[in-house]
């Protein structure tokens, strides 16, 4: 068929009718239908379920979320820590616990050995003795120091202090550089009668910051430990000398001696470990030395360079509070990779689903 | 200035009703015409409008602006015209129907060796896609991107089905009987 005819034929197909007749006015009928089943839709949450965002939105603010809180609860306690927890370790060892009332020695009917002499009276010829001969005290002492160079006065404290040939040594040590601030750590256990002696020396040394000495008399719980002990002996001595003399007796008699007698020496071990560790105690004393780095002066007047301070700081803050968030956020995008995964893929198929859904009823 | 169709829609959901009038004055008989060419009977046709018009009230606050509203409301049809076919399944009985349902009066008769009624038959013969197809195209003057989104079909299909129906249509009404002429001829 050639172009006319096609022409013809199209314009033939524009033209064509079935309907005869006015409109019956259909919508009508449908629309007082319509008004009979009316239902109150709410088309705005129609509108925002069709949305995608609420499907998107939603899960990314609470990775954001999760992000953030953590991080800023982290750096709140870590501004709370103004001092690393081996400083604070150190610190604290320099208390020691009181002996409690029920702890002291019942000196009276007792013999007591001290100081390698017999006592046979009671407290006050004892308190008095004690007041002037073989006291045991514990001492221990805290020295901050202030200097530039705090590597090369941290090597110097570790050659001039703990001699070990006479049984000093270098208990703890650290050192580190935190925002170019570095700090360095000391734990000596030095000759109780050497303490002074090195307290002055690292005076000498660099600027002193603060300083404090603190001493712990146990003679009491020395005497009453040597007491114990000296009992616990002489109890082992009795058991030893009734196996002896009841060698004939059953058998049943012999073995409770012996589980007696076993008794009686584990207890004598623990007593002499303490006695050796509250020896060991009173013979070395504790030093505990910081070292830090003199903080820079600037030269500018006090309100400009608070401000400049403060603006560097926030600065500087904000930046790792942001890096830190960055870097959770990757820890969680990634961490929970499968999750984030499976979750967008449902609720992805849930849209399409409902936007087929909504679709297919028109 | 005439409002468009768009503008009509949103008076009547925000609660102006008459403007539903001025909506069906501008596509209930093209409407009629579809249906009534694809399903063959008024009955249904008028059906399948009523329907199309319910669901426009219906759904009305759920028409986003993505298509004009001329194609969403065809697109409403056409799938009505669709579920009509479906349900019907166009049975012997239904065939006979509407058979009877064309008039055997001579003049009528006469009417039919039309060019046009013979070219209604041969558009009736066609397959229901191709049908729409053309329908859509030329009874209806949408553009062929307005047919392709009516009919929820690729651009592409939408070209191939107009050459294949024009090709079809060519070919019957030159091979297509009158009516007259064939009961003579036997």
């Amino acid at each position: 068929m050639d172009t006319n005819e096609q022409n013809q034929l199209e314009v033939s197909l524009t033209g064509l009718s079935w309907w005869s007749g006015p409109a019956p006015g259909l919508w009508k009928k449908a629309l007082s239908l319509s008004q009979a089943s009316t239902k109150t839709k709410p088309a705005r949450l129609t509108r925002i379920l069709r949305s995608p965002w609420p499907w998107v939105g939603v899960p990314i603010a609470a990775v954001i979320v999760a992000a953030i809180l953590p991080t800023s609860q982290m750096r709140r306690e870590q501004a709370r820590n103004t001092f690393p927890a081996p400083y604070i370790a150190a610190r604290s060892a320099l208390s020691l616990a009181e002996p409690a009332e029920n702890d002291k020695p019942d000196l009276a009917n007792r013999e007591v050995h001290y100081a390698g002499k017999a006592i046979t009276e009671s407290s006050p010829t004892l308190t008095v003795t004690q007041q002037f001969t073989g006291r045991q005290v514990v001492r221990k002492a805290s020295i901050d120091l202030k200097t530039d160079d705090v590597r090369g006065l941290y090597l110097k404290v570790l050659k001039i202090t703990p001699n070990e040939a006479v049984g000093e040594y270098v208990e703890q040590t650290q050192i580190y550089d935190h925002e170019n601030a570095p700090t360095a750590y000391l734990t000596l256990r030095v000759r109780s009668e050497r303490l002074a002696e090195v307290l002055n020396t690292l005076r000498g040394m660099a600027e002193v910051l603060r300083e404090e000495t603190n001493a712990s008399d146990i003679t009491s719980q020395v005497v009453d430990l040597e007491a114990r002990l000296r009992n616990e002996r002489r109890i082992e001595q009795e058991l030893l000398d009734l196996l002896e003399k009841r060698k004939g007796s059953p058998l049943q008699d012999l073995l409770k001696l012996s589980e007696s007698l076993s008794a009686v020496r584990e207890r004598i071990e623990i007593l002499v470990a303490q006695q050796q560790q509250m020896q060991h105690q009173v013979a070395l004393a504790t030093v505990v030395v910081s070292i830090q780095r003199t903080a820079q002066q600037t030269k500018i007047d006090g309100f400009a360079a608070q401000l400049k301070n403060k603006l560097s700081s926030a600065w500087s803050d904000g930046g790792y509070y942001l890096i830190s968030s960055v870097a959770m956020l990757v820890r969680v995008l990634i961490g929970g990779l499968i999750w984030w995964i499976i979750l967008c893929l449902g609720l992805w198929l849930l849209h399409r689903w409902y936007l087929k859904r909504a679709d297919s009823t028109t | 200035m005439t409002p468009s169709d768009e503008e009509l829609l949103q008076a009547f959901i925000e609660g102006r009703r008459s403007t539903l009038a001025d909506l069906a004055g501008r596509y209930e008989v093209a409407l009629l015409n579809l249906s009534l060419a694809i399903l063959g009977s008024n009955d249904l046709a008028c059906d399948v409008v009523q329907e199309t018009w319910l669901r426009v009230l219906r759904f009305a606050d759920r028409f986003n602006g993505r298509s004009s509203f001329k194609t969403w409301l065809y697109r409403i049809a056409i799938n009505q015209c669709r579920s009509t076919l479906a349900v019907r399944k166009q049975s012997s009985l239904d065939e006979l129907k509407s058979l009877c349902d064309r008039s055997t009066d001579p003049a009528d008769l006469a009417a039919h060796n039309d060019e046009n009624a013979r070219l209604k038959r041969a558009v009736e013969s066609l397959s229901p896609p191709l049908q729409e197809t053309i329908l859509l195209c030329y009874s209806h003057g949408l553009t062929h991107a307005e047919a392709a989104e009516a009919m929820d079909i690729p651009l592409g299909t939408v070209k191939s089905r107009l050459n294949a129906a024009l090709e079809q249509l060519r070919g019957q009404m030159k091979t297509q009987p009158k009516i007259g002429e064939f009961n003579h001829g036997y």
